[in-house]
């Protein structure tokens, strides 16, 4: 690096002070010393005190001027970004130390120390002052407090502590001192006070080699003008310092140092190149800072603006979203995914800086930067907006968005990648969100994933399955059913919430897991690394297999979440849950199927507990008979009608509506019956009661036959599948299916079932009450019986292929509280 | 009354019915699944209502309720004799005749013994019946032709309808084998109208077995020109099975024997059978069954184990009918009639083609009475009258008549 230090004394002499810095060497020039000798001297008495400065050669002055200078400009304190490091901190490090170090116990003295050291430095022009602050930092442990200490104990500096601390201000500038009282206020700084000064804190890898000043010559052995001093005196700086009037400080790096510092500006970093400024934020090159003796300090602003601005562009946009703060959860894994790119964007930045060795390999190098950094802040911009605006955007949009551009970037561009890996990523982190949710209970699909309709807390599981048409990925508010969504998909969202809320309540009721399903909590509850990364893998593996599908992009998405739900710990649980559910509902099934449909336990004339106890002594499963709870409610029409309540989950697969559509059937083959077996017990031989009970006793075996063998074949039917693997959902459907084939098949094809099935009654109450007349030998009863019974029949026949007028018709000459509640 | 499970007792009198009961009881317990100690062999299936003909004694094993009567101990004998009866019927369930020499193939001998002797008898039958909260009926199988079975049977026919007036009464009576020179009781005809008089009157339904059938179909399916009485047994058993597994096996249809409303107009309870496939249970069975087939092949007059089939005319009709399909039977294959795989059937019919049968009958009667053969072993019989089998053959002529009746068109709604 080459530095400059050019002064304008009021004689107008110069004093080139310059150090040159190469790969080979670096030349001390010295030109004029004589002006600018006070300076020197000043420097020197404050470093070493008056004595010492005094005979101290003017060589020996200028190098420790140089080396103020270098520490100055080259090599200042800078923090983690790059800036320069304020005085004042400095300052108040040092002063800590005085705290910190031996003094501890000598509170007075420490106080008497700062104080000194405070006023000391405070008399010291700026750059001395901040010299000395740099110098006293990157002193040896210990050695600081060691001076002040042998400070102490000199007379001369206990006097002069105490004039200075009766008379100085303080702060503001130093008193006014006779040059006679100029005294070594300083500690010792010695240690530093070498070249070894400028090495500290170096991030270059470029090796300095000292050279010796007495090298540098203004003229050659025959007096003429050096050919380097000549150069020296037309090159750039000196012009520009001269046109502009005044002096100027200028460094030249190494074409590196170059590509480093712009690296670093694109990371937000300063360096002694490229600073921030720190009203506006933005990054700047240093004034007249040139590459090399090949460049000028123009080219150089040339070659720079233009990664100036995309830096400050980056910087921007980096900026905006570190004040981002997403509420939902895709926003969030979106940012999670862009700080892995961003760290991989600087990984390629770095991974420039390999070939860089001269000026046209540091030029391509940094339009590289350029390019990467153009399409990094693509990137950026494009999850800036759709983090910013998470409300607008929809997850599989976004993903599809960066699906497009993965898709459509130039692969030979390094940032292609980016998209690639950012899709693969998110997928994935979806994938592990699911599965997570799904294991913690919380409702899968949340926070700008997918929307789900708000559903109530307490709505029962069989109803749940109904909201399937509730899920899209819209945002409240908004129209929108997102026709891209998968139907598998929205069942196993529907599932694992379903699943979700079984484990959750049951959760409490451990019981009924446990004991009645034989699942161990711990079979459910899985949560690991090596979940994640096989969920990651699997997410990377279905997309390779849909590269050639991508053209619908979310029918792949889809694919990705549905397998990648199948085969997560979420599914395993699910599976588990299900296969369970699932062989208990198809028990319960069977049951449904004997306790419904076989009406052998008559209810008429019975208390409930005849009933139950009738029910138990059937000999149907005890297992479903412990868990179920059987109720009866009067009915006008029935008697006392059984239903059936089933404790969720299983009332999942049999919704209390289906269920007393069932007690209804129940109901109705039962009165049936009962007017069978009444018109059994009619054994006579009397002709007539003879008539009426072949007549009536065939009509209801032959519509109870057609019930029983319509329901029989539905049933065998809906249970034929059962050997079959199968969903939770698919069970749920086609049981219902089989309950709207049963209600089809008791309603025979009639327009009107309910009316039908009201007549069936009708019918049977009428057998049963002719039946009891004929016991009884009441003929006038027993044919006003027969007759109703007939009447009721033929409008049963009519009613089977009747219009819909005469429905109407026969709907008000029905008395209403026959018609039975269907 | 309590309409869930009802019982059933049989009961088996003379040597004919005593050989239908091992047939039927050793079909029953494989069908159960109960060893010939009594035990169950398999896991409880909730369908199967051992409790129909089974109860349970203390220590949990099945005993068959059944009683079993007879005038000469030889089948009885021979059955408790036999590794797969020894232990399974209760001793106190069996009448044998202190003298053991039976009835002689003489309806009145039978009925006069049974007269002396039915209190005896119908203490086991009343004894059993209380035993059980719902009783249901009888099944009671005999053979109307010779004497234990027809005499003694006519006789405890009359007790049980009037001490169980309200029980169902189904009786397997076996005909006696029409085809000439076939039958070893030359009486039968007598032996035959005088049981039909009581079977008119008593049981609710009767199921007629006719030998001649069941011979005739033993030598077809069995390959042997000389089928044994295992031959037939086994033939009847299956009838007796068959139409008893709807209340076995907890059918829907027909849960109980009061609900087999075969017989609407008393006395025309007279059933015929018929069942497909028959098979020789000592060979493969290589032919397939289906629904279609069953169906088709009992629907046809001549499947009818009635000797008389083959004289049905035009215009018989069925009063009513049972069709009992069992099997891996689809439900949709009794309406698409496609094939099934395992299906048997059997069809009860209470048909008026079965008069010719009772013709038959009356006709052999009628040679022997208008010859007075055989009349004086009889009328030794002290509660015998000669008018008794009068009145009895003018039974089964109103029966036969009945028939005719009822072929008409007017027949229900007369006089209505």
């Amino acid at each position: 690096m080459t530095r400059f230090r050019c002064f304008k004394s009021s004689n107008s002499i110069h004093l080139f002070e310059m150090k040159y810095f190469s790969q080979e060497k670096w030349i001390i020039f010295r030109f004029f010393l004589e002006f600018y000798g006070s300076k020197m001297d000043e420097l020197s008495r404050v470093l070493f005190g008056e004595a010492d400065a005094m005979f101290m050669s003017r060589r020996k002055k200028l190098r420790y001027m140089a080396l103020k200078f270098g520490v100055n400009i080259r090599r200042p304190v800078r923090d983690e970004q790059g800036n320069k490091v304020d005085p004042s901190v400095i300052k108040d490090e040092i002063l800590q130390r005085v705290q910190d170090d031996k003094l501890k116990e000598q509170t007075d003295r420490v106080l008497e120390f700062k104080k000194v050291v405070a006023e000391t430095i405070k008399t010291l022009d700026e750059s001395t002052y901040y010299f000395v602050l740099v110098a006293t930092l990157r002193l040896p442990e210990g050695r600081f407090v060691e001076s002040l200490t042998k400070m102490a104990h000199d007379h001369e500096y206990k006097e002069l502590a105490l004039r200075l601390l009766n008379t100085s201000a303080i702060c503001g500038a130093a008193p006014e001192r006779p040059a006679t009282e100029r005294v070594n206020v300083l500690w010792d700084l010695s240690d530093v006070l070498d070249e070894n000064l400028l090495k500290i804190d170096t991030y270059e890898d470029d090796e300095i080699e000292n050279i010796d000043p007495l090298k540098i010559r203004a003229f050659d052995p025959w007096g003429r003008i050096d050919k380097d001093y000549a150069c020296l005196l037309n090159s750039e700086p000196l012009r520009i310092s001269r046109k502009i009037g005044r002096p100027i400080e200028f460094s030249t790096c190494t074409p590196r140092h170059f590509a480093q510092s712009v690296v670093n500006m694109y990371r937000g970093i300063s360096s002694d190149i490229f600073q921030v400024n720190k009203e506006t934020g933005c990054l700047f090159l240093e004034e007249y800072r040139m590459i090399d003796s090949n460049s000028s300090i123009q080219l150089t602003k040339t070659i720079s603006r233009k990664h100036i601005e995309l830096a400050n562009r980056l910087k921007q946009e980096n900026g905006i979203i570190k004040n981002l703060h997403p509420v939902k959860r895709f926003a969030r894994l979106l940012l999670n995914s862009l700080e892995k790119e961003e760290g991989n964007f600087q990984d390629l930045l770095f991974s420039y800086l390999a070939g860089v060795d001269d000026y046209m390999s540091m030029c391509l190098a940094i339009d590289q930067m350029y390019s990467a950094a153009e399409e990094m802040l693509k990137v950026i911009e494009f999850c800036r907006e759709a983090v910013h605006e998470e409300e607008q955007y929809l997850a599989l949009e976004v993903l599809q968005s960066i699906h497009t551009q993965a898709t459509t970037t130039d692969s030979l561009s390094p940032v292609a990648q980016a998209w690639t890996r950012m899709e693969t990523d998110l997928l994935s982190d979806v994938a592990i969100v699911i599965d997570r949710s799904m294991l913690t209970g919380r409702v899968a699909m949340e926070d700008g994933l997918f929307y789900v309709e708000p559903i109530p807390k307490d709505l029962p599981l069989g109803k749940l399955w109904t909201m399937k048409g509730c899920i899209s990925l819209s945002i409240p508010g908004k129209d929108i059913h997102n026709p891209q969504v998968d139907e598998r998909l929205l069942e196993r969202i529907i599932e694992m919430i379903t699943m979700a809320r079984i484990l959750n309540e049951t959760k409490v009721k451990n019981r009924y897991l446990n004991e009645v399903y034989e699942i161990e909590s711990t079979q459910l509850y899985a949560l690991n690394e090596t979940n994640d990364a096989r969920l990651s893998k699997l997410v990377c593996d279905e997309m390779e297999k849909c590269i050639d599908d991508w053209s619908r992009y979310a029918q792949m998405a889809n694919n990705v979440i549905i397998k990648v739900y199948k085969t997560s710990n979420a599914q395993d649980a699910a599976k588990l849950l299900t296969e369970k559910l699932i062989d208990e509902a198809k028990k319960l099934f069977k049951f449904i199927n004997d306790f419904f449909f076989d009406c052998r336990v008559l209810t008429m004339n019975r208390t409930e507990k005849q009933i139950v106890d009738a029910i138990r002594s059937l000999r149907l499963d005890k297992k479903l008979l412990s868990q179920v709870t059987i109720s009866s409610q009067p009915s006008q029409m029935f008697g006392l009608e059984l239903s059936l309540h089933i404790p969720e989950p299983m009332s999942l697969f049999v919704p209390k509506p289906v269920m007393d559509f069932y007690s209804n059937i129940r109901s109705m083959i039962g009165l049936i019956l009962a007017a069978e077996y009444n018109l059994i017990e009619v054994t006579t031989h009397y002709r007539l009661f003879r008539f009426y009970r072949m007549t009536m006793g065939n009509i209801l075996f032959v519509l109870r036959l057609y019930i029983h063998t319509r329901i029989a074949i539905v049933w065998a039917e809906f249970m034929k599948n059962f050997d079959k693997p199968m969903s939770v959902g698919e069970l749920i459907e086609q049981h219902r299916k089989a309950s709207k084939a049963v209600r089809n098949a008791i309603g025979m094809g009639a327009k009107n079932p309910t009316l039908l099935q009201g007549f069936i009654s009708l019918m049977s109450d009428a057998a049963k009450q002719c039946a009891d007349a004929m016991l009884e030998g009441d003929e006038e009863t027993a044919t006003r019986l027969f007759d109703e019974w007939r009447a009721d029949l033929k409008v049963f026949t009519h009613s089977l292929a009747v219009n819909e007028e005469a429905a109407d018709l026969l709907n008000k000459l029905l008395p209403k509280d026959l018609q039975p509640s269907f | 009354m309590s309409r869930i499970h009802g019982s059933l007792m049989s009961v088996h009198v003379g040597q004919c019915g005593n050989q239908l009961a091992q047939s039927f009881w050793k079909s029953l317990c494989d069908e159960h699944g109960i060893d010939e100690r009594g035990q169950p062999i398999h896991d409880m299936d909730p369908t199967d209502n051992k409790e129909m003909f089974f109860y349970q004694a203390d220590d949990n094993h099945y005993i068959p309720r059944a009683i079993l009567i007879d005038l000469e101990p030889r089948v009885i004998n021979g059955m408790m004799q036999h590794k797969d009866f020894g232990h399974l019927f209760n001793q106190d369930n069996i009448y044998l005749s202190t003298h053991g020499g039976g009835a002689g193939n003489n309806w009145a001998s039978g009925y006069h013994q049974a007269s002396e002797v039915y209190e005896e008898i119908m203490d086991k039958i009343v004894r059993e019946a209380e035993n059980e909260d719902v009783m249901e009926g009888f099944l009671f199988t005999h053979s109307i032709s010779g004497g234990t079975g027809s005499g003694m049977g006519s006789m405890l026919l009359e007790k049980m309808a009037d001490h169980f007036d309200k029980k169902v009464i189904q009786t397997y009576s076996v005909f006696a084998n029409q085809d000439d020179g076939a039958g070893d009781v030359v009486v039968h005809p007598y032996n035959s109208i005088l049981s039909m008089q009581r079977l008119i009157e008593f049981p609710t339904h009767t199921v007629v077995l006719d030998n001649s059938a069941l011979h005739r179909l033993a030598s077809g399916k069995f390959r042997t020109e000389t089928p044994t009485f295992d031959h037939i047994n086994s033939l009847v058993a299956r009838i007796m099975s068959t139409t008893t597994a709807p209340y076995r096996f907890n059918s829907l249809m027909i849960p109980s024997i009061r609900h087999l409303n075969i017989a609407p107009f008393s006395p025309l309870h007279f059933l015929q059978s018929g069942f497909s496939p028959v098979v020789d249970p000592n060979t493969t069975f290589t032919r397939k069954t289906s629904v279609a087939d069953i169906v088709r092949y009992l629907l046809k007059p001549s499947s009818m184990m009635v000797s008389t089939a083959n004289r049905a005319k035009p215009d018989d009709c069925v009063i009513a009918a049972y069709l009992m399909l069992q099997g891996q039977i689809d439900p949709m294959d009794l309406h698409r009639l496609e094939s099934s795989t395992d299906v048997s059937g059997l069809i009860l019919n209470n048909s008026t083609s079965i008069a010719p049968l009772f013709e038959m009958l009356m006709g052999k009667f009628d040679k022997l009475r208008s010859k007075k053969a055989f009349l004086d072993r009889f009328e030794k019989e002290a509660s015998f009258d000669l008018a008794m089998m009068d009145e009895a053959k003018m039974a089964v002529e109103d029966l036969v008549e009945h028939y005719k009746s009822i072929k008409k068109m007017d027949y229900i709604t007369k006089g209505i």
